[in-house]
């Protein structure tokens, strides 16, 4: 079963080019801001030669922005991009519905829910280097997921649209939790968790860059790794056991390391959604369902498409900030439909 | 595509020049080790750059709002204001001419609107990089929407501090804070005294005799646990009760606990929502109906409706025809500017509210311009402009 060879060529153009998108766009957005910083300024911060000389002073504020405001929050972007398409495909692949992704499946919520006590109990403790924000967002993600695949079992794994609903059904209940707590607590409280809901890459900082950097290579080493299995997986359970996988221990896998990237990009930039739903659904317009090639295109896609939606949500309405969340859906709503609209004669979309 | 880039950065670099210009004009305050290139900058100076040197003793060290100790070796020179009621009370610190910028909703004092813009309230709007390119050494922000922001820029070795008063005496507080790091302690002595003098003056206006309108049902309601402040001795089942609507749609009114509710409490007004511990909690219709306000208050101005309007939509409401104040029409806009900001026109907002409530009396404020004592030399601020405070807004149907 070499997946290699049956991958066309077009698939390895795709996944190359986008690649390459996404270095110039990531290069580009870090000139964009509501600040002006001309191209020169950057190549002079960035240490490329026959660059202009900057003074001491502009050179501190250039200095600031590019290096500690925007390229952490172009890299955070990429993380949580590439992280969210990563476990939406993983969810879809598992829940075998191409509906389930972070978001709808709890993951999203169940962070939500988490960091919403952690805003209440306290903001300011700091657990490992993160916040407890982080910390609780990343048990209440595993603690959603794992209770809605625990239903699933008990339910004897009948069908993946039933796992879907209780999905939905947990993920609203810890949504209406979320909204118990805001509403019976303090409005100054309220603030700080509303912002956060609304997902944002403005504070993003090298630390969070590096937890990014490590939950996504490690979902990219599980999932990415796991494309066969996860091929195997989507033709059914009994086939997939005939296979020879593991049932039980891979998707325990799979639900764990979507989890903690999920986790991990909810804390670090709250809640983006989305992006774990549409990423995956790109790479399978253009590359089909072989996940050698749907898992890295699509964490690709998702990297470019928040990295867009950042750049963009800095300067649309200059020098106010826009959420991410209104410009990623904003942009990849309209390609999403143009793309289903095409092809929904050609059959790829089942 | 390369033409494209290069027309591109000649553009940017004629806005960076063109915004350093345009900051020129606010650098007056500016230390001149900060701003090399910048001869120019001390020519600007104003009066009150002498000043600060001198109440300034290195180094200063402040509690804010959020418990953060911060520490100051040189009086802040440059600051950026992330709320309205901080840009206000910094500009009666007479510290205008150091505010480097400010948020959309800084719509007063004048001199604020012409500075420029890093977002609007909400921390999630605010924008780090514009902030950050204004130099600042100061970020005022708020303790509660705001404090997600501090340790980005803290990061970037930004100092800030997080005020946001909730009462008259954490205004004067927020002022002693402000006072003490940009070396103008006097000043925020003068404005504490300023203020709460006022607010005893107007106080000692308020008519001691029969109220205006009588209380409907006075069922005697139990007095909110923090009255700031003794008041002369007055039957408190006389007090008209007030219903203070600070939105709509839902309803949210203002408890006891918030600066508003102080307010009226000062105002001898009894809140019908004394007995809820949020400052500013979402209530229902029904329970206005049973609580029976004699007057209902809301601010104008926040919702771009025309008080007419708004007055109309309250007397229109289901089952509220049998409420005294809906009965007597005692239904009243206030400026929502000053009174929903915690801010130095507090003064100005109570003094409203009273006029609003004991119409037959001319309520009247000190010389607002100068605070008593202190600062007969410094008229030049552009500061504390309250000599002419335009008539409450009364609408009486």
């Amino acid at each position: 079963m070499n997946s290699e060879e049956q991958v066309p060529r077009a698939a390895w153009h795709w996944l190359w080019g986008s690649c390459g998108v996404l270095l110039c766009v990531s290069f580009l957005s870090l000139a964009l801001g509501s600040s002006n910083i001309s191209f020169d300024s950057l190549f002079a911060i960035l240490g490329l030669p026959n660059s202009k000389n900057l003074t001491s002073e502009e050179k501190e504020v250039v200095n600031n922005i590019v290096m500690h405001l925007r390229l952490p929050r172009v890299l955070c972007a990429m993380l949580v991009g590439g992280g969210l398409a990563m476990a939406g495909v993983a969810f879809q692949c598992l829940f075998r519905n191409p509906l389930a992704d972070p978001y709808i499946i709890g993951a999203s919520s169940g962070a939500a829910l988490g960091a919403a006590i952690a805003v209440l109990l306290t903001s300011q403790i700091l657990i490992a280097g993160l916040t407890a924000i982080g910390v609780f967002a990343l048990f209440g993600s595993l603690a959603i997921v794992f209770l809605v695949f625990a239903i699933g079992q008990a339910m004897g794994n009948r069908s993946a649209l039933t796992l879907l609903l209780s999905g939905i059904a947990i993920s609203s209940m810890a949504n209406a939790l979320v909204s118990l707590l805001l509403y019976l607590h303090n409005r100054d409280a309220i603030a700080t968790i509303v912002t956060w809901m609304m997902g944002s890459f403005a504070d993003s900082n090298w630390n969070q860059v590096g937890f990014m950097a490590l939950a996504t290579a490690l979902s990219l080493v599980w999932i990415w790794g796991a494309s066969r299995k996860l091929d195997a997986y989507s033709l059914g359970d009994t086939t997939a056991q005939s296979l020879g996988l593991s049932l039980k221990f891979f998707q325990i896998q799979i639900l764990v390391s979507a989890s903690i990237v999920t986790a991990f990009s909810v804390a670090s930039a709250g809640i983006i959604g989305f992006v774990g739903l549409i990423a995956p659904q790109l790479a399978r317009f253009v590359v089909g369902t072989k996940h050698s090639m749907l898992v890295p295109l699509s964490a690709i896609l998702g990297a470019l498409l928040l990295v867009l939606a950042d750049a963009i949500a800095r300067v649309a309405i200059a020098p106010v900030e826009l959420p991410v969340g209104i410009i990623t859906a904003l942009l990849g709503g309209p390609f999403f439909l143009c793309l289903l609209l095409r092809s929904s004669n050609s059959g790829i979309v089942k | 595509m390369a033409k494209w880039i290069t027309d591109y950065v000649k553009c940017n670099s004629m806005l960076v020049l063109v915004s350093m210009l345009v900051m020129l004009p606010n650098a007056g305050c500016t230390n001149d080790a900060t701003l090399p290139q910048n001869p120019s900058s001390t020519a600007d100076r104003t009066p009150t750059a002498s000043l600060v040197s001198k109440q300034f003793d290195a180094p200063v060290t402040v509690t804010d709002r959020l418990g953060r100790v911060v520490e100051f070796d040189k009086p802040s020179q440059r600051i950026v204001s992330l709320s309205p009621e901080t840009t206000e009370l910094i500009f009666a610190l007479k510290l205008g001419d150091c505010v480097v910028g400010v948020t959309e909703f800084c719509n007063y004092p004048e001199p604020a609107t012409r500075l420029p813009r890093v977002g609007l309230g909400i921390a999630e709007s605010i924008s780090r990089e514009s902030i950050v390119s204004l130099r600042p050494d100061l970020v005022v922000c708020r303790w509660d929407t705001h404090a997600r922001l501090i340790p980005t820029l803290e990061r970037l070795g930004i100092k800030v501090i997080a005020l946001g008063p909730q009462s008259i005496s954490e205004l004067c507080q927020d002022a002693m804070t402000l006072g003490k790091i940009a070396g103008v302690s006097a000043e925020a002595v003068a404005f504490s005294e300023s203020i709460n003098g006022e607010i005893q003056r107007l106080r000692a206006q308020i008519p001691n005799q029969e109220l205006p309108i009588s209380p409907g049902n006075a069922e005697s309601r139990p007095e909110a646990e923090n009255a700031p402040a003794p008041r002369p001795t007055m039957d408190s089942s006389k007090k008209l009760r007030v219903y203070y609507e600070l939105w709509n749609s839902p309803p949210i009114t203002a408890g006891p606990k918030s600066f508003i509710g102080e307010l009226l409490e000062l105002a001898q007004l009894e809140n019908i929502f004394d007995d809820v511990t949020l400052p500013s909690p979402q209530i229902s219709f029904e329970s206005v109906i049973s609580r029976n306000p004699d007057i209902i208050l809301f601010p104008s101005n926040e919702s771009g409706v025309a008080v007419a309007e708004q007055v109309e939509a309250i007397v229109s409401r289901k089952g509220w025809e049998n409420i005294p104040a809906v009965k007597k029409r005692a239904i009243y806009a206030i400026d929502g500017d000053r009174m929903s900001r915690c801010g130095p026109r507090i003064v100005e907002a109570f003094k409203e509210l009273l006029q609003l409530i004991y119409p037959d009396v001319d309520f009247k404020l000190n010389t607002p311009d100068t605070p008593p004592g202190i600062l007969e030399s410094k008229q030049a601020g552009p500061q504390r402009n309250g000599p002419e405070l335009t008539g409450p807004e009364k609408v009486q149907l």
